[in-house]
C-alpha cells in the first residue's frame, strides 16, 4: 500500500491507515480518477483549462443544432455582455473604438437605406452634435470653415444680393422709366438687347471709369502672383506695391481693432480707387480710376473664384515660381473694363421736374392771362357799342391794358363799366380824347343819336339849327331841346315844320306866357304914409287877378304850379317900424283884392321892403310901391 | 528685415535694393518694401524684402508683417553689445509666429572696428546653435552681397 495519498498526507493516525486500507480497497482503481476530479475540484485552473477547449465547440453545437438552446445561451449571456460593453466603455474606451470604428459608417449607410426613421431620429441626433462641431470650429479657427464653404458662399452671396439688387434696380427703373430723355430711351433698347440690366448700362454711360491695374498675390505672403495694366498706363514697380499692399492691410487690422475675419476691402484715393477682392489663398487688388460700376467688381469677385477654383492646387503648393499664373492672364484681363465716356447727360430727372414745375407756373399764369384778355375783350366791345366812343387802339402794353380813343362830351365815361369787367384802374391806362365834330353829317348823327326822334321825325341840320319836320309830341320836344344844348354844335331847335300833336299844350303854354308876362312888372305907388289903393289902381288889381286866374288854370292843366309874390315897399325916411308897417300894408292892399277875386291865399306870398333913399334919384316916390310877380314852377 | 533699433538694417540694404517707398514708411505703417534680385546658377529670384520697423522699449515688432515670411536676416549692431540679445529675443518671436524658417545673423558696422562691442565668443555661441553669421558693413559693403546670395540659398535649398 503506497503511502502517497494526497488527501492523507502527512496524517499518521493508525486508526486511519486502516480507513485508508479499507478506502484502496472499495474503490482502488477508481482512486486515481477520484484523485483527478479531487484535483480538478481544487484546482479550478484545470477545469477552466478543459473547459476552455471544449466550451467553443460546446457553443457552436449549441447554436448550430439546438434553437431553444441558443436563444436561452443568448437571454443568459445577454446581461453579461451588455454589463461588459458598458465596462469596457468606461475603463477604455479604445478597444472598444477599434472594433467599431470600422463598422460605424456602415451602420450609419444601412440604417439610412433601411429605413426612414431610422434616418430621421439619426439626422435628429446628429443635428445638435453638428451644429456645436461647426461653432467650435469657426470659434476656434474660421479658416476650415470658410475655406470648405468659400466656393459656395460666394455665389450664395451673389445670389442674394443679385435678388436684392434686383429690388432696388427694379425701383430705380420705374423712376428712371419716369426720364423720356432720348438718350434714356437709346439706353432702354441697349438694355433690351444686350439682357444687360437697365441701371447698370446708365452708368454706364454716365460713368466715366477705367480699369488701370490689376494685382493678384498670395495670400500669405503678399508676393505679387501676376499682374496687369490697361494700355498707356505707367505702372511702378508691382511686386513691391503688392507686398506693400498687403503690409497695409496688416498694418490696418492690426491699428483697428476690426474682427478677425473682416478685412481691408477698399481704399480710396482721389479719383483713384483700389479695390481688394479677398480669396482665402489669393487676393485680387485692383486700380480704378473714376467711378465703375458695381457690375465691374462683380468680375473681380468671379475671376477670383474662378482662379481660386482653377489654380487651386498651385496655390496651395505656392512656393515662389509665379510661372504657371503669369502664363494665364485671362482672368485678370477679364477685369479690364473700361468707358471713359465724355460728360454724359445728367441724371434728367431733375429737369424734368423743373419742367413740370414751369409748366404748372406757366399754365397757371397763362390761365390767368387767357381770362384776364377775355374780359378785356368784353369791356373794348362793350365800349365801342357805345355811342360817341370811337376806339381807335386797345391791347397789352408794359403788362397792363392800354386803351386809347375818342369821345364825345356826352358819351358814357369809360372807366365806369370797368367794375363790370373786373376790370381795374391799375390794370388800364386809359388815353380818351374829347372831340368835337365839324362834319354836318356826323353832328347831325349825334343830335339823332341824342334826341332819339320817333319815326315820325325827321332830323336835318341847318348850320347850327336843328331843324325837326313831322309830328311829335311835346314831350319828345322838351328833351331834344335839351338834348341839343349838350351839343355844342348846335344852337336852337326848329320845330316850324314840326306838328305838335299835343298842341293845345302848346297854346296853353302860350297863354301862360303871355300872362305871365302881362302880370309881372305891374306897380302901383302910394303916396306919403298911405296904403290906399285909388279906384284906378283897384281895378287895375282886379283886372290882374283875372288874368292869374286864368294862368293858375291853365298851369294846373300844364301839371305847374303859380307862385305869386306880392311885395310892398316904403322909403327909409321916419320911423322904421312905421316905414315896415306901411310896407307892409301896401302889399296886403294889392293881396287883399287877389284874395277877393278868388285866387287862393296858399299861392300869395307877401314881402315887405323898406329901401334907403337914394339922393341922386330924382323921385322919392318911387320907393313907395307894391309889385306883383309870378313865377311857374313844375309841380 | 529684422532687427534691433538703428542697426542699420536700412542703410545696410539701400545700396543693394530698389525701392520706391520712402522711410516715412518705416514709422508710419512699421514696414517698408524693397526688392532685391539675386542670381544664382542662373536663376533669377526676386526677394521681396520686408524692412520691419526696429525693436524698441517703446515698439515691438508687428507680428502680423512675420507671417508669410520665407526667411529673415537678424540684424545685430556691433557696436551695441545689447543688440546682440534684443536679436536673439526676435528671433525666438519670429520663431514662435512663422515657425523655423531660414535665417541668417548680420552683424553690421563691422567698419567701426574701434567700437566693437561683440566678443568673438559671442559669435561662436551662435554659430554653435547653428547660425550663419556674417560681418557686414553699410558703409563699404563688406557682406551685404553674400548675406542676399547666402539666404536664397537657403530659401532654395529648403523647398
Amino acid at each position: 500500500m503506497s503511502r502517497n495519498d494526497s488527501y492523507a498526507e502527512g496524517i499518521d493516525d493508525p486508526e486511519d491507515r486502516d480507513w485508508d486500507e479499507l478506502r484502496s480497497l472499495f474503490v482502488g482503481n477508481e482512486k486515481v480518477e477520484i484523485e483527478k476530479l479531487t484535483e480538478f475540484l481544487e484546482n479550478p485552473e484545470i477545469l477552466v483549462k478543459k473547459i476552455a477547449k471544449s466550451l467553443p465547440d460546446a457553443i457552436r453545437l449549441i447554436t448550430q443544432k439546438n434553437k431553444d438552446l441558443n436563444q436561452s445561451l443568448i437571454n443568459a449571456l445577454q446581461p453579461i455582455i451588455e454589463k461588459a460593453i458598458q465596462q469596457s466603455a468606461i475603463s477604455d474606451p479604445n478597444p472598444l473604438s477599434e472594433g467599431l470604428h470600422m463598422c460605424l459608417p456602415n451602420s450609419i449607410n444601412m440604417g439610412r437605406e433601411r429605413s426612414k426613421e431610422l434616418t430621421e431620429s439619426l439626422a435628429e441626433s446628429l443635428t445638435p452634435l453638428i451644429e456645436k462641431a461647426v461653432q467650435n470650429s469657426s470659434q476656434l479657427d474660421i479658416k476650415p470653415l470658410s475655406e470648405g464653404l468659400y466656393p459656395i458662399i460666394g455665389p450664395a452671396i451673389r445670389k442674394a444680393v443679385a435678388a436684392a439688387f434686383k429690388q432696388i434696380n427694379q425701383t430705380l427703373n420705374n423712376n428712371l422709366n419716369k426720364t423720356l430723355s432720348v438718350s434714356a430711351i437709346k439706353w432702354r433698347i441697349q438694355s433690351l438687347t444686350t439682357g444687360k440690366p437697365f441701371l447698370d448700362i446708365v452708368a454706364q454711360h454716365t460713368l466715366a471709369y477705367q480699369v488701370k491695374q490689376v494685382f493678384l498675390i498670395h495670400k500669405e505672403t503678399g508676393l505679387l502672383l501676376v499682374e496687369a495694366e490697361a494700355p498707356n498706363i505707367a505702372s511702378k514697380d508691382a511686386d513691391m506695391v503688392s507686398a506693400m499692399l498687403k503690409a497695409i492691410q496688416d498694418f490696418v487690422q492690426d491699428s483697428f481693432s476690426v474682427e478677425k475675419n473682416e478685412e481691408l476691402s477698399t481704399i480710396e484715393v482721389g479719383e483713384n480707387t483700389i479695390w481688394i477682392e479677398q480669396g482665402p489663398k489669393a487676393i485680387l487688388a485692383g486700380v480704378i480710376f473714376g467711378n465703375a460700376p458695381l457690375s465691374v467688381r462683380d468680375r473681380f469677385i468671379k475671376a477670383l473664384e474662378k482662379i481660386h477654383i482653377d489654380f487651386a492646387k498651385d496655390l496651395s503648393e505656392f512656393d515662389g515660381d509665379t510661372m504657371v499664373f503669369e502664363t494665364n492672364p485671362q482672368y485678370l484681363k477679364y477685369c479690364f473694363q473700361e468707358q471713359l465716356k465724355q460728360d454724359g447727360p445728367k441724371s434728367s430727372r431733375s429737369k424734368w421736374i423743373i419742367i413740370a414745375i414751369l409748366i404748372l407756373v406757366g399754365g397757371f399764369f397763362g390761365t390767368t392771362r387767357f381770362l384776364e384778355s377775355r374780359r378785356w375783350s368784353g369791356y373794348v366791345e362793350k365800349l365801342e357799342s357805345q355811342p360817341g366812343i370811337i376806339v381807335l387802339k386797345e391791347g397789352r402794353k408794359e403788362g397792363k391794358f392800354a386803351i386809347n380813343g375818342l369821345r364825345t362830351i356826352d358819351s358814357i365815361n369809360p372807366a365806369g363799366l370797368m367794375d363790370e369787367f373786373q376790370l381795374t384802374s391799375q390794370m388800364v391806362m386809359a388815353d380818351w380824347k374829347i372831340i368835337r365834330f365839324t362834319d354836318p353829317q356826323v353832328i347831325l348823327r349825334r343830335a339823332i343819336q341824342m334826341t332819339k326822334p320817333p319815326e315820325t321825325v325827321t332830323l336835318t341840320l341847318e348850320g347850327a339849327t336843328l331843324v325837326a319836320a313831322g309830328s311829335a309830341d311835346l314831350k319828345w320836344v322838351a328833351g331834344a331841346e335839351a338834348a341839343i344844348r349838350e351839343i355844342g354844335e348846335i344852337t336852337s331847335l326848329n320845330t316850324t315844320d314840326l306838328k305838335v300833336t299835343d298842341a293845345a299844350q302848346i297854346d296853353l303854354l302860350k297863354r301862360v306866357a303871355t300872362l305871365t308876362g302881362e302880370i309881372n312888372g305891374a306897380i302901383f305907388y302910394f303916396p306919403v304914409a298911405s296904403a290906399v289903393l285909388t279906384a284906378e289902381q283897384s281895378q287895375s288889381v282886379q283886372n290882374i287877378s283875372r288874368k292869374m286866374n286864368q294862368l293858375i288854370k291853365d298851369c294846373v292843366q300844364l301839371q305847374k304850379k303859380v307862385v305869386i309874390q306880392v311885395k310892398g315897399y316904403a322909403d327909409a325916411g321916419g320911423k322904421r317900424e312905421l316905414n315896415e308897417q306901411f310896407a307892409g300894408l301896401r302889399a296886403q292892399a294889392v293881396a287883399s283884392i287877389l284874395l277877393r277875386e278868388g285866387i287862393q291865399q296858399d299861392l300869395i306870398e307877401t314881402q315887405a321892403f323898406v329901401e334907403e333913399r337914394d339922393t341922386r334919384a330924382p323921385d322919392p316916390q318911387s320907393k313907395r310901391r307894391a309889385t306883383i310877380n309870378v313865377t311857374i314852377l313844375d309841380q | 528685415m529684422l532687427g534691433s533699433f538703428a542697426v542699420g538694417k536700412t542703410s545696410l540694404v539701400q545700396q543693394y535694393v530698389s525701392s520706391i517707398f520712402s522711410e516715412k514708411y518705416h514709422t508710419t505703417i512699421g514696414v517698408k518694401i524693397d526688392k532685391k534680385t539675386v542670381t544664382i546658377d542662373g536663376q533669377e529670384v526676386n526677394l521681396m524684402l520686408w524692412d520691419i520697423h526696429g525693436e524698441d522699449e517703446y515698439q515691438h515688432i508687428q507680428a502680423s508683417y512675420l507671417i508669410g515670411a520665407a526667411g529673415y536676416f537678424i540684424v545685430i549692431d556691433g557696436t551695441r553689445s545689447n543688440t546682440l540679445e534684443v536679436g536673439q529675443s526676435i528671433h525666438a518671436f519670429t520663431v514662435d509666429k512663422i515657425g523655423h524658417k531660414p535665417f541668417i545673423v548680420l552683424i553690421n558696422k563691422s567698419d567701426l572696428v574701434d567700437d566693437w562691442a561683440i566678443e568673438d565668443y559671442q559669435i561662436e555661441e551662435l554659430q554653435q546653435k547653428g547660425w550663419e553669421v556674417i560681418r557686414t558693413s553699410a558703409k563699404t559693403g563688406e557682406g551685404v552681397e553674400q548675406a542676399f546670395l547666402n539666404l536664397t540659398t537657403k530659401l532654395l535649398d529648403s523647398k
